[in-house]
């Protein structure tokens, strides 16, 4: 998902879900910041670097890709954009140990994980609760893909189709990949960029959704195509469909946050979406490859107040201005906190599932801080809350 | 990382800082020899790899073959590489000036990334400037000087520091700390 959804129709949700204007903007701004707490810029803040969301293209190429640096990537991708759906999924086929550990990365919405995610965010303020939005639309966008760079998961080939509208009803269109970094997606021609194939399984190419492009990301996209694990079955993808079924999600997950009461997965705010519905997915359905002045305008008539664009800088300079006692309660501060709170958890389902692609996970010993440094600051926050109740 | 992950990593770093000093005391030929021998080592590992990674995990999958065809040309490569040990060295010479020139280009637009964020960029930069600098003197030393030493030194080199980043990285804290 872009910005488009990631903030301004996540400001909508949360309106929807009773938040203020003001609480609302942030839950967005949280949102959309998950696509740029790069190490980049938590260098520039001064910032741990361990609470990196996301990683810039550049950032991604000079990565390591020994096992450290690939189980770095992969807690920053599968905590925080594609949320595997099921870490005991079993596969039709006998496949080794090594593809079972990739395909259980497997993104998919309503996962157990998600259900910890988003009640994970519950006391964390507005910060953990714009996080959690952003992981739980990504569920459905990247659904089929791993955060993991592997070729034997996240490949596609030739076969690569775009439904698009004739008449009263849709046809397939094979899509035209090209790797040109610079280029522009054209969906009126049917023209999309994506990585370079690499025959490399650990091949950084092979993150996500990079081998389809942006194209996952564009709400208005059906298609259908052989993803490399599915054994030459055809997946058909819905996504103004599925992009509906994340906004009623948010919605409903937002008020579990707003009223403390327990998140359960595949539960959805269709009814009091309904008043909007209709203008909802035409917005989804448009094509076109940036939907944020659609999302915008219909922000702004359902709160009746002026929704700012975002602005990733907004916050960055009272995080570095609060001294060393004074970060963690900043508004950036806290966001680090829900960062590596879920970092922290989601690399423990995956460790404890006895999969060791994300790293190794161990439990806080106050007698011996065992692990990387950073985290300390998720033990103050422990401490903090502790005291608290 | 497993404790035995480190070890095994520390083990292999030494052995490698020490292949890569070797590359500056030998003499010439030898010191190509070496650095072929090595060169075809690697790629027939790699082309065991690849078939071995056909056989546990692209075999059902979508466009798998590639990765099958792939193997069979860098096992032909490796072979290849052998055949010409002794020979010439202008295999290794493109070899080594694409890998400088690919990770300084990188490294240069990396810093260039991070200084329009206000991040720190200057040792990103003089790491990228000191590869294209390695990358060409590769290239100018073994053709318009005439001295083959210098692309010997340059893997020595590489070599080297490879095996302190790998020593490094295995001292490193890796475990992500879980409070319940």
């Amino acid at each position: 998902m872009q910005l488009d959804f990631h903030y301004y129709a996540t400001y909508c949700a949360a309106v929807i879900a009773g938040y203020t204007h003001k609480e609302s903007l942030d839950i967005a701004y949280c949102s959309q910041f998950t696509d740029c707490c790069s190490r980049t810029l938590l260098s520039k803040i001064g910032g741990p670097l361990s609470a990196a969301t996301t990683q810039l293209s550049l950032e991604l190429m000079d990565a390591p890709t020994d096992p450290a640096g690939l189980q770095d990537i992969t807690r920053i991708w599968a905590s925080f954009h594609f949320l595997p759906g099921d870490l005991n999924a079993k596969t039709e086929k006998k496949f080794g140990k090594r593809f079972l550990r990739k395909y259980r990365l497997i993104c998919k919405p309503n996962g157990e994980m998600l259900r910890d995610t988003v009640n994970l965010a519950k006391g964390r303020g507005v910060q953990a609760v714009g996080l959690a939005m952003h992981i739980l639309a990504d569920t459905w966008a990247h659904r089929w893909f791993a955060g993991t760079p592997s070729l034997a998961i996240n490949n596609t080939n030739y076969y690569f189709y775009e439904y698009v509208q004739e008449g009263e009803g849709f046809k397939p269109r094979k899509i035209k990949f090209n790797n040109n970094p610079s280029g522009i997606d054209d969906p009126e021609k049917g023209i999309y960029t994506n990585s370079l194939y690499q025959g490399d399984e650990k091949n950084i190419m092979n993150l996500g959704h990079g081998r389809a492009g942006h194209f996952p990301d564009y709400s208005f996209a059906r298609y259908k195509y052989l993803p490399a694990w599915g054994g030459y079955r055809e997946i058909f993808k819905d996504n103004p469909s599925d992009y509906y079924h994340a906004f009623c999600q948010m919605v409903y997950a937002l008020s579990c946050l707003k009223t403390d009461s327990e998140f359960l997965t595949d539960i959805y705010a269709f009814d009091a979406v309904k008043p909007w519905e209709a203008e909802i997915k035409t917005i989804l359905e448009k094509r076109q490859i940036n939907a944020c002045a659609d999302w915008k305008a219909f922000a702004e008539k359902l709160s009746g107040s002026e929704v700012e664009d975002f602005d990733v800088d907004k916050y960055q300079k009272e995080y570095m201005e609060a001294g060393n006692e004074g970060k963690d309660d900043s508004f950036l501060g806290r966001y680090i906190i829900a960062s590596l709170a879920q970092k922290s958890m989601v690399t423990n389902r995956i460790y404890k599932s006895g999969n060791p692609l994300a790293g190794e996970s161990v439990d806080y010993n106050k007698n011996r801080f065992r692990g990387i440094e950073d985290f300390r600051t998720l033990v103050k926050e422990f401490d903090r809350r502790h005291k608290d109740d | 990382m497993t404790r035995s992950k480190r070890v095994i990593d520390v083990l292999f770093g030494i052995i490698m800082f020490i292949a890569g000093a070797a590359f500056f005391i030998s003499n010439v030929d030898s010191g190509i020899l070496a650095m072929l021998l090595l060169l075809q080592i690697g790629m027939t590992i790699r082309g065991i790899r690849a078939l071995h990674y056909y056989l546990t995990m692209a075999r059902y999958m979508v466009g798998g073959k590639r990765v099958l065809y792939r193997s069979f040309i860098l096992l032909d490569l490796g072979t290849l590489a052998g055949s010409l040990i002794g020979h010439r060295m202008i295999y290794a010479i493109i070899y080594l000036a694409i890998l400088h020139t690919f990770v300084g280009v990188v490294s240069i637009f990396r810093a260039n990334e991070a200084r329009s964020y206000g991040a720190h960029w200057r040792l990103k930069m003089a790491y990228g400037v000191t590869n294209v600098l390695m990358a060409a003197a590769v290239i100018v030393g073994s053709t318009v000087l005439k001295q083959p030493r210098i692309t010997i030194y340059v893997y020595g080199a590489g070599l080297m520091y490879s095996a302190v980043l790998r020593i490094i990285t295995a001292f490193k804290r890796t475990k992500i700390v879980y409070i319940q």
